[in-house]
């Protein structure tokens, strides 16, 4: 029952997108009532309702632990807590996919009643969600019945059983699909050549959106990452989360150029490439974790012929939009003329860099299939080449942003730097002391690192706009905390028996023991470590269902530093291994992403006031 | 040509890497035929061994010399089903070790394990001739195991 309806509610999504895409533009359309508002929020509204169905369906079906569905078999157990059932929905390619569908549609059904009049943009967009779905119902379809009907599931692999990565992929793809009113908006202003007001609004509108749920999405992966990996890293370079970097990367030069853009008519060929290749970038990310292209641990299972039809499916729609961008992008060339010092000499630089960081990014991501292709050897690409890249251009970038917004428009002179000094001066004293302390020296690696954060973070005083300002704080808050975690952190570990303490990391560590635990679906080893008199409860957890095993490292987390405690397997005599990390600052990182992300919501709201 | 047309052009050599990519994966993977394995793995009329396992799985190492020693002495036939693995890794598997059963195909949709009921690699089952499940053990296979428990059965 809940598998036919819930592929009936999906055919019947299609039907309503692919009348949205191409009925406006047939003979029908004759009869105007085809062109109107009307059609397009109804198609959107069953298009939306057709798949928040079905979502809803394989939601209950994995809630109730229906196993006649093939899906629900493979990925869940009865055992699981009701919230992981619930987010298993998800972790799988099928239901991911249904997932990713079904916020195409939202996207579309509130673009239908809150753009209006945007209605090319409404037909390419419908035009994309068709192409989806029809990828979803032939090639995954996540209705399948299972030709045994089990007692029991194979259960949801552990380390996805966590709050952080329930969360992540929701937020990520709400980023993901949030571009693709961008590019559907992009491909029409190309098509009637020319970039209305309302236009751009919109553009403005949807892209603030889509990149605040892409940076919090982000984060929250590498939040994820940082709890549950058991080593206190949070970010590894690995393919995919560098496919989820790159059209963040572009969607930030992409607001930027909106400004320049609604501010001084500039920049409307590289809104337009922009908005193309956000989409195509994030298309990319979401299927390059399931086509077999790139291996990594994030990766569904591959299969090659699924990769074949993705393939396709980003072939087909931005080889059509950039195409139609080679031909008629000339004509949205603006005569602008730049004076170095101008703020839009600024975000012109900063476009520069943004593409230059998604370009080192792109290259390392592709260079071990480049080379598999060319000289039949893997390679692998790690951390050593993007951070010697990667970080000291992100920083100048970040200078830019503390430099920009105090530039005037059109046209500054040399002095205008007499404004910033007391910021940076400042920047520069809070960056030595900072050092010292957590250095002992001035002479590291860190120094202009935070000399730029702080810079950036003082910069944004007095307040012009609380949006920005917030933001771009933020953003300074971010790479503080990225550098000072990184480059001060301490680590030490040993074999310590009950009752025992010990100083580690120059801290005073007392291990009481470790008992076993029951959880709903795990048995676990607990141990109870006390740092520096907080008491931290770190986990050895079996998973008997999916025969893994999973650490829960016992986080302590203030603002000003995390203690981070893991703890082993017994070893001989009743010793176990413990583990401390201590991780300064890096609180930061998390109250920054929050702080970007409710910077842009913001702006939202403060721009429609204007 | 105009500057417009580069993204497009950049696209076009992206796409043709990534195609070739997958092109060229597909067919390696054609190459070696592997097949999805079925919930009917043996023939009827005959003794077979129904052997889960994986290229990954350290445990299966294990049992792998007395697999080999089964298929020598002719006792029963072997037929391997290969669970969460990869076109690619299997092969790698085949060049580099003997291959002890008759026959090797790929459960690729999960479909197959969850009919036996297996929840981890290496499992066995011992299968008599109208093709029931007469046997099953799960961990790797040892000489004691293979002495008490498979050749008495074979009748």
């Amino acid at each position: 029952m809940i598998a036919y309806f819930g592929l009936l509610s999906l055919f019947v999504a299609l039907a309503a997108m692919i009348a949205q895409s191409i009925i406006p533009a047939t003979t029908l359309a004759k009869n105007t009532s085809f062109k109107n508002d009307i059609f397009f929020k109804l198609m959107a509204l069953i298009g939306f309702s057709g798949l928040s169905l079905a979502l809803g369906l394989l939601i209950y079906a994995f809630l109730v632990s229906d196993f006649s569905i093939e899906l629900v078999a493979l990925h869940s157990h009865t055992a699981k807590p009701w919230i992981y059932k619930i987010s298993g929905t998800w972790g799988n390619h099928e239901g991911s996919l249904l997932l990713l569908v079904w916020m195409m549609s939202l996207y579309g059904f509130l673009f239908s009643r809150i753009h209006p009049e945007q209605k090319v943009a409404l037909q390419c967009h419908g035009m994309l969600t068709s192409g989806l779905l029809l990828f979803l119902i032939f090639t995954s379809n996540p209705f399948n019945t299972a030709d045994i009907i089990v007692t029991n599931g194979l259960g949801l692999n552990p380390l996805l059983q966590d709050i952080g990565l329930a969360l992540h992929p929701p937020l990520l793809y709400l980023g993901y699909t949030g571009f693709s009113l961008a590019f559907a908006l992009a491909v029409s202003a190309l098509w009637q050549k020319q970039m209305s007001a309302n236009l751009i609004r919109a553009l403005k509108y949807w892209v603030t959106i889509a990149l605040a749920f892409l940076t919090i999405g982000i984060a929250m992966g590498s939040w994820w990452a940082y709890r549950e990996l058991g080593w206190g890293g949070f970010w590894f370079w690995d393919p995919v989360e560098n496919i989820s970097i790159m059209p963040w990367l572009s969607g930030i030069a992409l607001f930027h150029s909106l400004i320049a853009l609604e501010k001084r008519g500039a920049m409307r060929q590289a809104v337009l490439l922009l908005s193309i290749i956000g989409f195509t970038l994030a298309m990319c990310g979401f299927f390059l974790v399931r086509s077999g292209v790139l291996t990594s641990v994030h990766s569904f299972a591959s299969d090659p012929a699924r990769g074949v039809f993705i393939l396709s499916f980003i072939t087909i729609t931005t080889g059509a939009a950039l195409t139609l961008y080679a031909l008629r992008a000339s004509s949205f060339a603006s005569s602008h003329t730049y004076h170095f010092f101008s703020k839009d000499m600024g975000l012109v630089l900063q476009n520069a860099l943004a593409i230059i960081l998604t370009l080192t990014v792109l290259w390392g991501t592709i260079y071990p299939i480049l080379m598999e292709i060319i000289i039949g050897k893997s390679v692998s690409v790690g951390a050593p080449y993007f951070n010697s890249l990667f970080n000291p251009l992100a920083a100048i970038a970040l200078l830019l942003a503390a430099i920009t917004p105090a530039l005037r428009w059109e046209k500054d002179e040399p002095g205008f730097i007499t404004r910033l000094w007391p910021a940076f001066a400042a920047g520069v004293l809070g960056a030595v002391i900072l050092c010292l302390y957590y250095f002992d020296t001035v002479i590291t690696f860190a120094l202009p690192f935070t000399i730029i954060g702080l810079f950036l973070i003082l910069s944004c005083f007095p307040v012009r706009k609380w949006p920005v300002t917030l933001s771009h704080v933020a953003a300074g808050l971010i790479m503080i905390g990225i550098t000072v975690a990184s480059f001060a952190g301490k680590e030490e570990e040993a074999l310590m028996q009950a009752g025992k303490h010990q100083t580690l990391a120059n801290r005073e560590v007392i291990f009481n023991g470790a008992i076993p635990v029951f959880g709903q679906n795990y048995v676990a080893e607990r141990g109870e470590v006390k740092v520096d008199g907080h008491s931290l409860f770190p986990e050895r957890r079996i998973f008997p269902v999916e025969g893994q095993e999973t650490t829960e490292a016992a986080i302590h987390s203030t603002i000003l530093r995390d203690l981070y405690i893991v703890i082993s397997q017994p070893v001989a005599h009743g010793q176990y291994g413990i583990h401390l990390f201590v991780k300064p600052l890096i609180s930061l990182i998390w109250l920054g992403a929050m702080g970007m992300s409710i910077g842009l919501i913001y702006s939202l709201r403060y721009t429609r006031k204007q | 040509m105009k500057l417009t047309f580069l993204p497009l052009t950049l696209f076009a050599v992206l796409v043709a890497l990534l195609g070739f990519h997958i092109f060229s994966h597909k067919q390696m993977a054609d190459n070696f035929e592997v097949r999805q394995a079925p919930v009917q793995i043996a023939p009827k009329g005959e003794y077979a061994l129904i052997n889960f396992f994986a290229s990954w799985c350290i445990s299966c190492k294990a049992e792998h010399e007395i697999l080999l020693k089964l298929k020598a002495d002719h006792t029963l036939a072997l037929y391997g089903v290969a669970w969460k693995d990869t076109k690619e890794a299997l092969e790698k598997w085949r060049a580099q070790n003997q291959n002890p059963y008759h026959d090797i195909t790929m459960d690729m949709n999960g479909k197959t394990a969850i009919a036996y009921g297996i929840t981890g690699v290496p499992e066995s089952f011992l299968i008599d001739r109208e093709g029931n499940i007469i046997y099953h053990h799960a961990g790797p296979l040892t000489e004691d195991v293979v002495k008490k428990e498979l050749l008495p059965r074979l009748k």
